[in-house]
């Protein structure tokens, strides 16, 4: 790869030739500013906050998808190019619907009085990506306060016709990661852009509700939104109501897929969080019974055995547990409905296991889980009666005081001798990707090399299912 | 001060509808006389010799846009000629349209065959009906007369917005995506329509090209100022006597068009200012009228030849009331692809109307003057990057034009 050489902020760096100025900057930990950007989904420049001088260029450059050149000279940090970022954000805070400056607590909504560190620990205002949201951290980097514009904030309904996946137009800033995700990774193809100028608007298909949509309730588009536009329906009122009712025994399955983002939420170094940490401030809250999901995954992974083993070498064995699959397959691939082999995902299982705890009281489930799907599965199919992802949980302990960080190790409160997983290395939890093309393993049948292929997102279903199944003897999917 | 007639050399003479009246006038022969010539060098003698730059807007040199895409090795190349006419105050597109459409075809025939394009597109303004017709009309007759020799030429009409008169939202547009634009480079020379190598060129430029091959590039070379040689049209508007489309060789002066072919104002008032270039443009006034009608002049005295619109106001006019007009305009045809252009477009005009509704003057001026920093600054294109330039130019010449409003 040629290298090319340039300045960034006076300090003389080596990119590579096709790079960008916020990878080769990123490279030498040099901070850039981003927000509509997204790590593996090509630049839109549209928030215009990466914007950087470049020397000999009229205006600034967004930094996301500006390509480094021989020479190059760059400032990032110039007090124009700060002026121009705080502008813009100014703007683009005129025309948000503000829930999370608004304390009730302290009865203010000014910057300098709100400490982040206490907003962190309160959550009684409104928005769910308070705390997280890209847009609040931004405002607080550059001290965005009282806005120069009258407040446009609520010019559009909130869409909770799913009631699981919801849409506040409100907050949108238009950066299009929803789109994007939707359209270009998953090809569910559901939202898009529509009107102009300050009308400008996600919309899901033809501009319908979100439950008569295209949506196929993937979850995606929540976890890739930079502020509370798009979210998951939260029950952390409902939850820790339960945990503390005497008419209610609740059981949790916890994974440990919620432990990466618990980190990331709680800005602690990759690896902190142990999952022992977290069965003990579940505890902390109220919730007694809380399992592992290991043995929901053995019991799913023999589901798909069985399938596999009827039907290898005899048809294309297709399978998924996902509901986002299978909602995918009857909009888009009716015709290979029949071919398809749904077998329980680790939700559906627990949802029957846990009759087991049934005493005297009602019984209430609750998984928790950063399988981005979960929360719209548990909703549309009652499985479960609630699932909760990561950022919830963590808005839970935030409001309840239950740092997993400063618990003790505790044991899950029932195991199971479950044996190896069969197919381990093809039916395994496996995490969503932006990649175009699936992953393909050879796993080993009576010894034999078997071709198999993963779909990580449904753009890779897609590719799958319009053909590309015929080249493999077992083909997983998932959402 | 004369008109001098090259690219509408043929309006008012011929039957517009008629390819016979063109061949008769002499048309197509420069298309003859082009694929007689090896292909670089024509486009190094239009770009040397002719010097013919963009009549578009931004004046980049044809002849180098040209060998760029000549230089990129792809089967498929396309000539796109933009006719999205969307600047306020500008009409001469539709002018050389409705009085000469086989002449923007053969230009963008004989730039078809220096690129080795097989595909033409000519992207009309929806409004321009008119010219949508005819020219679907003259494509038809220069392909059964043999002229397009297997290059297909597509007439398509605009989608309706201003925006898409950028030469890269116009080839998103024509793609059918919505209209916004997108990042440069790579520039359309490279990446294109459909991502192919693709010129793109105004009316105007294309309609001038068969002149300069038929009468040669040192004819053309040799017509008005020395680095912005041959003619250009303007659009007369506003309070003038007469108004209309004039081409003038470029050394003619502004005074030349507004009182020579406008008439100057009426009796018994006075010019106030003039928005050359259209209505991204700031204002200049009386003082300047002598100023050389070509590009590198109109940049030295902070003006812009832009698309060619000159508006002439008289004292009657309120700046700040014609300045909300304008800002009004952008935000309705911001496409809303970026955050400072989409929010800042409407809280331009809603500056300027708490103004003219006698609100905090200074404090609307700090903001506007604000808004102009980050929009010119950060915008994804140069809609966003424009917006503000009436307004500020506006409050620059005519600080009492916002004064009055507020004390009335």
């Amino acid at each position: 790869m040629a290298e090319v050489k340039l300045t960034i902020n006076g300090k003389q760096i080596t990119a590579e030739k096709g790079q960008t100025i916020l990878q080769a900057a990123k490279a030498n930990n040099i901070y850039i500013p981003t927000l509509c950007h997204f790590e593996g989904i090509e630049g839109r420049a549209n928030c215009r906050i990466c914007v950087v001088e470049v020397e000999g260029m009229r205006t600034f450059q967004p930094a996301c998808v500006t390509k480094v050149s021989e020479g190059m000279a760059v400032n990032t940090e110039t007090e124009r190019v700060r002026a121009a970022r705080k502008a813009t954000l100014e703007l683009i805070m005129a025309h948000h619907a503000v829930d999370c400056h608004h304390c009730m607590r302290i009865g203010s909504s000014s910057e300098q009085s709100l400490d982040p560190k206490f907003c962190e620990m309160c959550f009684w205002c409104d928005c769910e990506r308070d705390g997280f949201c890209e847009l609040q951290t931004l405002n607080r980097e550059y001290h965005v306060d009282v806005l120069p514009y009258i407040q446009h904030e609520h010019d559009y309904e909130t869409d909770d016709s799913l009631d699981s996946v919801i849409r506040n137009p409100n907050k949108c800033i238009k950066c299009r990661r929803c789109v994007d995700v939707c359209g270009e990774v998953q090809t569910v193809h559901n939202l898009s852009m529509a009107n102009r100028g300050r009308d400008i608007m996600v919309v899901p298909e033809m501009g319908k509700p979100m439950a008569e949509s295209a949506c196929v309730r993937c979850g995606h588009c929540v976890d890739v939104c930079p502020v509370g536009a798009i979210y998951m329906k939260e029950h952390k009122d409902e939850v820790i109501y339960m945990a503390h009712s005497y008419e209610d025994d609740v059981v949790a399955q916890l994974s440990d897929d919620v432990l990466p983002e618990l980190d990331k939420l709680y800005k602690l170094e990759p690896g902190t969080i142990r999952i022992g940490q977290v069965v003990s401030a579940l505890h902390k809250i109220g919730i007694k019974n809380v399992v592992s999901d290991e043995h929901a995954a053995f019991l799913a992974a023999q589901q798909a055995a069985e399938v596999i083993d009827k039907k290898l070498g005899k048809e294309p064995v297709i399978i998924t547990d996902s509901s986002a699959v299978m909602n995918f397959v009857d909009r888009y691939f009716p015709e290979m409905k029949g071919q398809i082999s749904k077998y329980d995902s680790k939700q559906d299982v627990f949802g029957k296991l846990a009759e087991e705890f049934k005493g005297e009281k009602r019984l209430k489930t609750v998984n928790v889980t950063n399988v981005k799907e979960a929360g719209a599965e548990a909703k549309e199919t009652g499985n479960v009666d609630y699932a909760i992802n990561a950022r919830e949980l963590y808005r839970i302990f935030m409001r309840t005081g239950g740092a997993p960080a400063r618990k003790n190790v505790c044991a899950f409160d029932k195991s199971w001798n479950d044996g190896s997983l069969p197919y381990a290395q093809l039916l395994k939890s496996k995490a969503w990707n932006l990649e175009s093309d699936p992953e393909e393993l050879a796993v080993l049948v009576d010894g034999k090399p078997v071709k198999c292929a993963v779909a990580h997102n449904l753009g890779q279903v897609r590719k799958l299912l319009e053909g590309d199944y015929k080249k493999y003897d077992i083909v997983r999917l998932m959402a | 001060m004369k008109e001098v007639r090259i690219t509408l050399r043929n309006a008012g003479k011929i039957n517009p509808e008629s390819i016979e009246d063109y061949i008769k006038a002499g048309g197509y022969e420069a298309l003859k006389k082009a694929k007689t010539i090896d292909r670089k060098a024509l486009i190094d003698d239009i770009e040397g010799a002719s010097k013919l730059r963009g009549r578009g807007g931004a004046g980049f040199k044809t002849g180098l846009k040209w060998s760029g895409a000549y230089g990129v090795d792809s089967d498929v190349k396309y000539v796109v000629c933009n006719a999205d006419e969307g600047e306020p105050g500008t009409f001469k597109d539709r002018t050389i349209i409705e009085n000469d459409p086989h002449t923007l075809i053969e230009g963008m025939l004989i730039c078809a065959y220096c690129i080795q394009a097989k595909e033409c597109f000519i992207y009309v303004r929806g409004e321009y009906t008119h010219c949508i017709e005819l020219l679907r009309k003259a494509a038809a007759d220069a392909e059964d007369k043999g002229f397009t020799d297997g290059v297909k030429v597509n007439v398509v009409g605009g989608a309706g917005s201003y925006v898409c008169g950028e030469e890269t939202t116009l080839l998103t547009s024509l793609e059918g995506y919505r209209g916004e634009p997108r990042l440069k480079p790579p520039f359309p020379t490279v990446a294109g329509y459909l991502g192919k190598p693709t010129v793109v060129n105004n009316v105007e430029t294309f309609a001038t090209v068969p002149v300069i091959v038929d009468k040669g590039s040192d004819w053309f070379g040799s017509i008005g100022a020395p680095e912005y040689p041959g003619t250009k049209l303007f659009s007369l508007s506003g309070d003038v006597k007469n108004k209309g489309v004039v081409e003038l060789p470029t050394d003619a002066t502004l005074r030349d068009l507004v009182e020579g072919f406008g008439g100057g104002v009426r009796e018994g008032h006075k010019i106030k200012a003039i928005q050359m270039g259209g209505g991204s443009c700031g204002f200049i006034t009386e003082k300047e009228l002598d100023t050389p009608l070509d590009f590198e002049s109109m940049r030295a005295i902070g003006a812009s030849l832009g698309s060619g619109a000159v508006l002439v106001l008289d004292e009657t006019h309120n700046m700040a009331e014609f300045v909300k007009g304008t800002s009004h305009f952008f935000a309705h045809e911001s496409c809303g692809k970026c955050s400072p252009c989409r929010e800042g477009t409407s809280r331009l005009e809603e500056a300027v109307e708490d103004i003219l509704n006698g609100g905090d003057l200074n404090k609307n001026v700090a903001l506007i003057n604000k808004l102009n920093d980050v929009m010119s600054m950060s915008c994804f294109c140069p809609l966003g990057q424009g917006a503000c330039t009436p307004v500020v130019s506006a409050l620059k010449l005519f600080p009492e034009d916002f004064k009055a409003k507020k004390e009335a």
